[in-house]
């Protein structure tokens, strides 16, 4: 533990919030305790996604609490989801009946659909006994949508927002002119791949989709007939949500097969990606993502130090937990009540001063307004490239830094509020 | 032309890696009758074990050690367990086999961690094969099908012409009578076990440095080579050969055709209009349930396999 | 609850591999597809208009699970053993590589949600509430497994047992050993699904993990732990598969581990499973008394509880060293080193102790 007592001082005071300072606050004359269940896939093929969720969740916490004059603590529980609807079922039921009153974490659409239903309904079944769903990583963009819930608060911008940061980056480039879209035949790949077509119509109606593709999740082991159609397409530039082996093997299938073009990746910077291209990927890998490693500020580069000291096998490749922990900090200080719902209300409208600037968190749909970031993959130099990744010595360029404002986008959301 | 030619490579060069692992199983499930849940979970131990070694020797010394390290596990395992359970028959063999999937797949996340390890192919097999009408053959995949040739050769030269395999095929049809011939039936079926795991840990060895070495690569595979095996036929190498080739043509041509069922039906529309969700599938996407359609079709329609000696 | 829904899908496992020695890895398909049905009939509109009463919903899981029993189960049936195993795997794949290809139906991978107060209760209003819906999953999920029990005594049932033992000889008394596999298979079916329809009510969602190859692995498991012949074995075993999941899961992240290894432990030793093992160590305290008891088995506890021990240090040193915490240095990597030393010494010695007893 090796936080600077100077630098924390500067961002509690950020994080306090504008809004909090000027409310009288009750709280402070004792420490208050605020539980939360965390559900985390902490077993199986996406252990590495939910162990890196936990202990990024874990170090923020502590981050939180040791600030001087603290008066909130975050009691983190941990739960093993297991990526299992059914499971996730199980542990909700638990909770409730620990009288846990919030609930973070993440993983597959199932388990977080199945959270945000469970609580929605035990929220009608149970008035006074509410529960709070704070989701850090899911990113399907119906949660905020279709299926927007009052008591669903979204810290990471969702993948619309995503493509829309990354279609600005590519509307700018004037050497792109014929787009391959490929993607994991699933919810999250069609979502990509319906975004793109849609917002690189409206941006650059001159670009063509030359190709789509959507293939089978995790089953494909060679997909060098995918980059011969692709090369017979004539793309110069790829978008793809693929992640892990589905991304590795696509990048290097095209290396293979000499295929020159630019892959516009969701999760380039995650799951095994940079330790298995390597310089394969080098120039030709591009990121859309939430997290500068090379402008962290003060208090992120203390978090990220001691992140890599306790989990060094683990990377901090995810900025919303932080956003998370401030934003709850602030509504519960704005509030003065850890209830659920008086923190919602204060949360509903709130911005506050984010890891990468101002985030602001729409009331009509609880999704949050961040930051997001266009980066190539390179080799580190520790000035553009602070830091390799993933144990390699390649690490991401920041290309362009979209504000919150920049991909604020309409949403569809009719929400329930409760009176 | 030029396209399907390379495509054939492709798929032959995957193929051939189903190869090298169902081998090792068939030849294991007809001489012993064991069906080894754990053989993919052992091809992933030799990925990684590859990858260990390799950062200390190099690639090729990888290659050649891991698959041993394997083969030395598999023996132990098939001398200690296995030949205890084999009275109880063939069952308890199979759910203990299943009980290692688990423990290998678990173990492999303790020694080297949650994530993907960087194990790659070495620089020399980097390059390019060979430049057909514009299409580019990759070398790694050349090399693929170099080893996977290798091996086949070599059981084949080991099970049909040597004392050894004389003695295998013997104790295969009548142990007893092999016994009281004075050889030690159990160090065949030990040896046997060891080479067919060995044979897994080769894949693993070419496999993980070729794909991605992660802890999920076991079930990528798991169950696609009790395809090969069923669909290629009992205690048939040739089978398992045919049968890797096969399903790793189809899986990549129906990828890199172009059409969707809708399409291939055209002249019978109006026969199907409540059908119309499968009808809008792509090939493509159908592509990864067309093994598992041809293993059950073939136990039903045919038993014993395209080549098979004898009915499973 | 969770290990009275688990129980039943168990019981109807039991069916088929304890009794008739089908080993299956495709068993999830029935209690899926039971599900899925359960979940659809719990949303649909036409069948809340018309006065369905939510009691009866695992009866649509039964009958889903009833047809999917003729569909797959007639060429599964066919043959026994290792092919029986193979057929299933296969269909299990299969079936669940086509729930993610019609989103429309099965929801894609969110799988489909539903609301069990969707439907009016005949006893009562709405089964919304925890309390008011456990006894009627507690009544249905005995009833399920009182119907597997009780079949297991009627002649099908022992015709099973004949088939699994020797199916040849079954044949000379003229049954076709395929038939009478088949139809335990058409009494599994319908388990399984009403068990799934079951989860489908309390968890209030379904998914591709439903008919997964996970979901049948677990079955399988919680059987052969519980004790694939004895009456209360799944019971054993959904409760021991839960405990794990959930308390053991609180501790250790590895515990999915000491599942395996609980499992392999179990299909070496006691091939009878939990039950057995208790079972065989009452009768032996009966027939030994408490003083020859403890000499007889004091030994070999001793020696599993030492290895026991030594077992979870070294996984679980493992498990700190992969997942970070780099500051606590060396000394539990030689800590662990010593105690795989006791650990295999102590496991040769059990597996002696074991093997050389009566």
């Amino acid at each position: 533990m090796c936080f600077r007592p100077n630098r924390r001082q500067i961002v509690s005071g950020l994080a306090a919030g504008v809004a909090a300072a000027t409310f009288p606050l009750p709280l402070l004359a004792q420490t208050a305790r605020l539980k939360i269940a965390q559900l985390e896939i902490l077993s199986g093929g996406l252990a590495v996604l939910g162990e890196t969720n936990a202990r990024s969740v874990e170090i923020g916490a502590e981050e939180f609490n040791a600030r001087p004059g603290q008066t909130l603590k975050l009691d983190i529980q941990l739960f093993d989801s297991k990526g299992s609807a059914q499971e996730a079922q199980a542990i909700f039921s638990q909770i409730a009946d620990d009288g846990i009153r919030y609930v973070t974490g993440g993983g597959t659409s199932a388990v977080v659909v199945s959270l945000i239903d469970a609580i929605s309904r035990h929220n009608e079944r149970n008035p006074g006994k509410e529960i709070l769903y704070l989701n850090h990583q899911a990113i399907d963009p119906d949660f905020t949508n279709g299926r927007c819930n009052f008591w669903h608060f979204r810290f990471d911008p969702h993948v619309f927002m995503r493509m829309e940061a990354l279609t600005r980056f590519l509307a700018a480039d004037k050497t792109v002119k014929q787009v391959f879209l490929i993607n994991q035949d699933y919810t999250f790949g069609h979502q990509v791949q319906n975004s793109a077509k849609q917002q690189l119509a409206e941006k650059r109606p001159d670009v063509k989709i030359v190709g789509e593709e959507l293939h089978p999740i995790g089953r494909v082991r060679d997909f060098s007939p995918y980059i011969a159609k692709i090369k017979a397409a004539g793309a110069d530039t790829i978008i793809t949500g693929n992640f892990g082996s589905d991304l590795v093997l696509l990048i290097r299938a095209a290396n293979d097969a000499g295929l020159n073009v630019k892959f516009y990746t969701y999760y380039g910077n995650a799951l095994g990606a940079p330790t298995a291209l390597g310089e394969a990927g080098v120039g030709r890998m591009r990121l859309v993502t939430g997290m500068d490693l090379n402008a962290l500020n003060p208090r992120m580069q203390a978090i990220h130090k001691r992140f890599k000291e306790k989990y060094p096998t683990l990377e901090l490749f995810h900025a919303a937990y932080f956003d998370m922990i401030d934003m709850l900090g602030a509504a519960v200080k704005k509030s003065g009540s850890t209830e659920p719902l008086a923190v919602a209300r204060a949360m509903e409208g709130m911005t506050i001063e984010g890891v990468f600037g101002p985030v602001a968190m729409r009331a009509d749909d609880h999704q949050m307004m961040a930051p997001l970031f266009v980066q190539t993959f390179s080799p580190a130099d520790g000035k553009a490239v602070k830091m390799g990744i993933e144990g390699t010595k390649f690490g991401y360029k920041t290309e362009a830094k979209y504000a919150s404002a920049d991909t604020r986008l309409p949403h569809s959301c009719v929400m329930k509020k409760p009176a | 032309m030029d396209l399907a030619f390379v495509t054939l490579l492709n798929a032959l060069s995957y193929g051939l890696l189903l190869f090298m692992l169902a081998a090792g199983l068939t030849l294991v499930f007809s001489l012993m009758g064991i069906m080894n849940f754990a053989h993919a979970s052992l091809y992933m131990l030799g990925a990684y074990m590859a990858y260990s070694v390799s950062s200390q020797v190099g690639f090729w010394g990888g290659l050649v050690v891991a698959p041993v390290i394997v083969a030395g596990i598999g023996m132990v395992i098939e001398r200690y367990i296995l030949r205890h359970l084999h009275a109880r028959g063939h069952i308890p063999e199979l759910l203990f086999t299943f009980g290692l999937v688990l423990l290998i797949e678990e173990s492999v996340k303790l020694v080297w961690g949650l994530g993907a390890v960087d194990y790659r192919v070495p620089v020399e097999l980097r390059g390019t094969l060979f430049e057909l009408f514009g299409a580019r053959f990759p070398m790694h995949k050349g090399f693929v099908i170099v080893v996977a040739l290798l091996s086949l050769s070599a059981i084949w030269w080991l099970v049909v012409r040597t004392r050894t395999g004389l003695v295998v095929r013997a104790a295969l049809a009548n142990p007893g009578m092999v016994e009281s011939l004075g050889h030690d039936v159990g160090r065949v079926f030990t040896l046997v076990f060891g080479l067919g795991v060995g044979l897994a840990g080769l894949a693993g060895a070419v496999g993980g440095a070729v794909l991605v070495t992660e802890p999920a690569m076991a079930a990528h595979l798991g169950t696609i080579i009790f395809v090969v095996v069923v669909v290629g036929g009992l205690g048939s190498i040739k089978g398992a050969l045919i049968a890797s080739v096969l399903i790793g043509t189809l899986e990549t041509f129906l990828i890199a055709l172009d059409v969707r069922l809708s399409d291939v039906l055209a002249p019978l529309t109006g026969l199907a209009s409540g059908l119309d969700a499968v009808l809008a599938l792509k090939a493509s996407q159908v592509a990864p349930i067309m093994p598992y359609l041809l293993m059950v079709a073939m136990l039903i329609f045919r038993p014993r396999g395209l080549f098979g000696e004898r009915e499973i | 609850m969770q290990v009275w829904v688990l129980a039943a899908y168990a019981y109807s496992y039991q069916l088929l591999y304890g009794r008739a020695g089908m080993l299956s890895f495709g068993h999830a398909v029935y209690f899926g597809i039971g599900a899925f049905a359960a979940a659809h009939a719990l949303n649909s509109k036409a069948l809340a208009t018309a006065g369905f009463p939510a009691e009866a919903v695992p009866l649509v899981g039964m009958a889903a699970g009833f047809t999917a029993a003729i569909v797959f189960g007639y060429p599964s049936t066919r043959r026994a053993g290792i092919p029986f195993a193979m057929v299933t795997l296969g269909i299990g794949e299969l079936v669940a590589a086509c729930f993610l290809m019609f989103p429309g139906f099965f929801g894609g991978e969110a799988g489909i949600s539903t609301n069990r107060a969707g439907l009016a209760g005949w006893l009562v209003q709405s089964y919304g509430r925890l309390p008011t819906l456990y006894p009627l999953l507690l009544a249905w999920s005995c009833l399920l497994i009182l119907a597997a029990l009780w079949v297991a005594q009627t002649p099908l049932g022992l015709l099973a047992r004949g088939v699994r033992d020797n199916a040849e000889r079954i044949g000379f008394f003229g049954f076709e050993a395929a038939e009478v596999r088949f139809k335990v298979m058409l009494i599994a079916g319908p388990i399984a699904g009403g068990a799934g329809a079951l989860a489908a009510m309390l968890y209030e969602i379904v998914s591709v993990e439903s008919v997964s190859l996970a979901t049948s692995a677990n079955v399988l498991l919680m059987t052969v732990v519980g004790g694939p012949a004895s009456a209360v074995g799944p019971l054993v075993g959904a409760l021991a598969l839960t405990l794990m999941q959930t308390a053991l899961a609180k501790i250790t992240h590895a515990w999915v581990f000491y599942y395996g290894l609980l499992f392999i432990l179990i299909v070496l030793f006691a091939p009878q499973g939990i039950t057995g093992v208790v079972a065989s160590g009452v009768r032996t305290f009966g027939r030994l008394g408490p003083v020859g008891f403890t000499r007889g088995y004091g030994l070999a506890i001793a020696a599993s509880a030492v290895a026991f021990a030594g077992g979870i240090t070294v996984i679980e040193t493992l498990f700190f060293r992969t997942t970070g915490q780099a500051d606590e240095g060396r000394l539990p990597l030689l800590a662990a080193l010593a105690a795989a030393g006791v650990t295999v010494a102590a496991g040769l010695w059990l597996a002696r102790l074991v093997r050389g007893r009566p």
